[in-house]
């Protein structure tokens, strides 16, 4: 392989590893390492197979078809059809958007202890600003090259002296021995927090932004299976973290204010910084990617001009959606909704309504219209589909059992 | 038969119902068909059916190993312009009875 | 044979400038005695995309359009001759910024976004 595929191997591994973790994928982790130990190792590890798998697809996609996913959809299932899957994602998605934007603002309240509303505004200035001067390698290189903070995950697990036994039981699922409701309401919020649709809309958009073509089919290979499978291993060093400081204790991750102390105990006070560090930087990249997605989406979808790379001068639709959907996001930071709740919510949500992002983008996957020889194979087309099937299946059935029994 | 004249949006007829001669109901609007033909593209063939919603898709999901086992139509009806009334575009219909028309199988084009 | 739903109906349109220019909303065929319904022209405007959804709802939005100026209010129509259907999209030979595609896009641009420092 050329040097300068090479290259773009490491720089798309970096960006994916510095661009994995957020609110989402933090908390949930670790609020599965509290509750049951490494008992849930399977759903991250489940979780992040079913999102490499459709990054790759998402660039394949991309780079074979020279079209974007919603581009795509719009064209081929028609207006009527699309508007439920853009309506459903722009949902759930706004509400993923407002807890990672809660997230950045419990960072600084964490740094500061100035409490979190008091950022809104301040977190979705910036955020704008950032969408509004920058181009788009530059944020997906800057913000992710920053990301790489959040390594400081692994390094703490691996001097938290895990039970690397339990932990390699816990990847084969396993019924819980207690609290059954929790425990599959925690294994869906993973599994929302590993496969958001958001991510791999994103990043056929992104493929598109960086003129990909067929030639960027290995490295995009490459860039999904290591960049998703190195950050899915950032979330198990979390869920390793909170099963050794959490799990023994019984102590639960019931607010944002807990979350430090995975790291605490074992890298001390620098420690402390670098958590904060990491969830600021993991949750701005994260409410930038978002607030990109969707106004990739709705631009897209009603063929208007889009790109990060444009000046909002040249594409001001564009602009507008992601200015109104960072204000509509920041709202919710302002009126206090608690990050952790509204991240709860939000994973849950996504896994529910998993398949209508998954089934016709794999519609689209099988199209040789589109892809021409390099459609889906059998195993790629089994895993996603049984993956979003299963994770809304065990939402539907959790959500109401988690709300009934008052939550954990 | 008397053809009327008018405009028709294509996009309104998308998913109708389509009744033949006798008021059964043939299929429902999929796909129009056109072809150039001395110069102006004309309006060929009219696709019915839901069998003719494969179409839209590709028709690749009907090879999707757990579709096999679905009892999912495979048949669409394919009608030439002369045979189609769309004077009244909420309601379109074919001018022979459903018996007559040509039907054809999805899955094998 | 030109498959118009799925080959022509909500593709993406491209102007001379290589700029999108909204999609293909809708498609106009004329009725003829006796020959073949003619293909006329494509529709791009929210009307039309509106109408797929609720009549209703598309002619509230239309009313309010036509409020906004001249020739507004109806759907703008692409001839179908003008149409070049060879590349991966629709293409046309004008600049949308001449026509009412890019009204919106416009008068956000003019009033607000270059009035914002760093467009």
């Amino acid at each position: 392989m050329k040097g300068k595929q090479l290259l773009q191997i490491a720089l798309g591994i970096v960006t994916s590893v510095g661009g994995f973790l957020e609110i989402g994928s933090i908390t949930t982790a670790a609020q599965a390492g509290a509750a049951f130990g490494y008992q849930l190792t399977w759903s991250v590890i489940i979780g992040t197979l079913c999102i490499a798998f459709l990054i790759e697809m998402s660039g394949r996609f991309a780079a074979c078809s020279k079209h974007t996913i919603p581009d795509a959809m719009r064209e081929r299932f028609g207006a009527n059809a699309f508007s439920i899957p853009l309506i459903v994602m722009l949902s759930v998605s706004l509400l993923v958007m407002a807890a990672e934007m809660g997230g950045f603002a419990a960072a600084l309240e964490l740094a500061t202890s100035v409490k979190f509303p008091f950022w809104a505004v301040p977190a979705a200035f910036v955020s704008w600003f950032v969408l509004w001067r920058a181009s788009f390698g530059m944020i997906e290189n800057g913000v992710c090259l920053l990301g790489l903070v959040t390594v400081v995950f692994a390094v703490a697990a691996v001097k938290a002296g895990p039970d690397y036994g339990a932990l390699a039981r816990g990847a084969l699922p396993t019924l819980p021995h207690t609290s059954p409701a929790h425990y599959w309401f925690v294994a869906v919020s993973v599994l929302g927090a590993s496969v958001s649709p958001y991510l791999y809309y994103f990043y056929s958009s992104g493929a598109i932004e960086e003129h990909w073509d067929k030639s960027y089919l290995g490295v995009n290979r490459w860039v999904a299976g290591i960049g998703m499978g190195f950050g899915g291993f950032l979330s198990l060093a979390i869920l390793v973290l909170a099963a050794v400081l959490f799990h023994p204790n019984g102590q639960d991750v019931g607010s944002y204010r807990d979350l430090p102390e995975l790291v605490t105990p074992i890298l001390g006070r620098p420690g402390f910084w670098l958590f904060v560090a990491s969830l600021a930087i993991a949750c701005f990249g994260a409410t930038l990617e978002i607030a990109l997605s969707l106004a990739y989406l709705v631009a897209q979808g009603f063929g208007w001009q889009w790109g990060e790379d444009l000046p909002p001068r040249a594409d001001a639709r564009f602009a507008l959606m992601y200015t109104l959907l960072i204000a509509a996001a920041a709202l919710f930071v302002l009126f206090g909704a608690d990050p952790l709740k509204l991240t709860q919510i939000s994973m849950a949500l996504t896994s529910a309504s998993l398949p209508l992002g998954v089934l016709p983008f794999l519609v689209l996957m099988n199209d040789r219209r589109y892809l021409g020889e390099h459609v889906n194979g059998h195993i790629g087309n089994a895993i996603v589909l049984s993956i979003s099937v299963m994770a809304m299946v065990l939402a539907v059935v959790s959500i109401p059992l988690e709300l009934i029994g008052g939550g954990g | 038969m008397m053809s009327p004249t008018g405009e028709v949006h294509i996009e309104q007829l998308l998913g109708r119902r389509v009744r033949d001669i006798d008021g059964a109901v043939v299929g429902r609007v999929e796909e129009l068909c056109a072809d150039v033909i001395n110069g102006e593209t004309v309006v060929t063939e009219i696709h019915l059916g839901a069998a003719a919603l494969w179409e839209r898709l590709g028709g690749f999901a009907l090879h999707l190993p757990f579709v096999r086992f679905l009892p999912i139509a495979r048949y669409e009806h394919r009608i030439p312009w002369s045979l189609v009334d769309l004077s009244d575009p909420e309601n379109p219909r074919v001018l022979q009875p459903r018996a007559k028309l040509r039907r054809v199988r999805i899955d094998q084009d | 044979m030109i498959h118009l739903i799925a080959e022509v109906l909500d593709k993406q349109i491209v102007d001379k400038r290589s700029r999108q220019a909204g999609r293909a909303d809708g498609i106009v065929i004329e009725l003829r005695e006796g020959q073949p319904p003619l293909v006329v022209a494509v529709e791009v405007s929210p009307i039309t995309l509106l109408a797929r959804f609720n009549r209703r709802l598309a002619s509230w939005y239309a009313r309010w359009d036509a409020r906004l100026g001249h020739g507004r209010g109806t759907p703008f129509r692409i001839p179908w001759r003008a149409l070049d259907r060879t590349g991966l999209d629709l293409r046309v030979d004008f600049d949308a910024e001449d026509t009412p595609i890019n009204a919106f896009e416009k008068w956000l641009r003019q009033r607000i976004v270059e009035r914002i420092p760093g467009s």
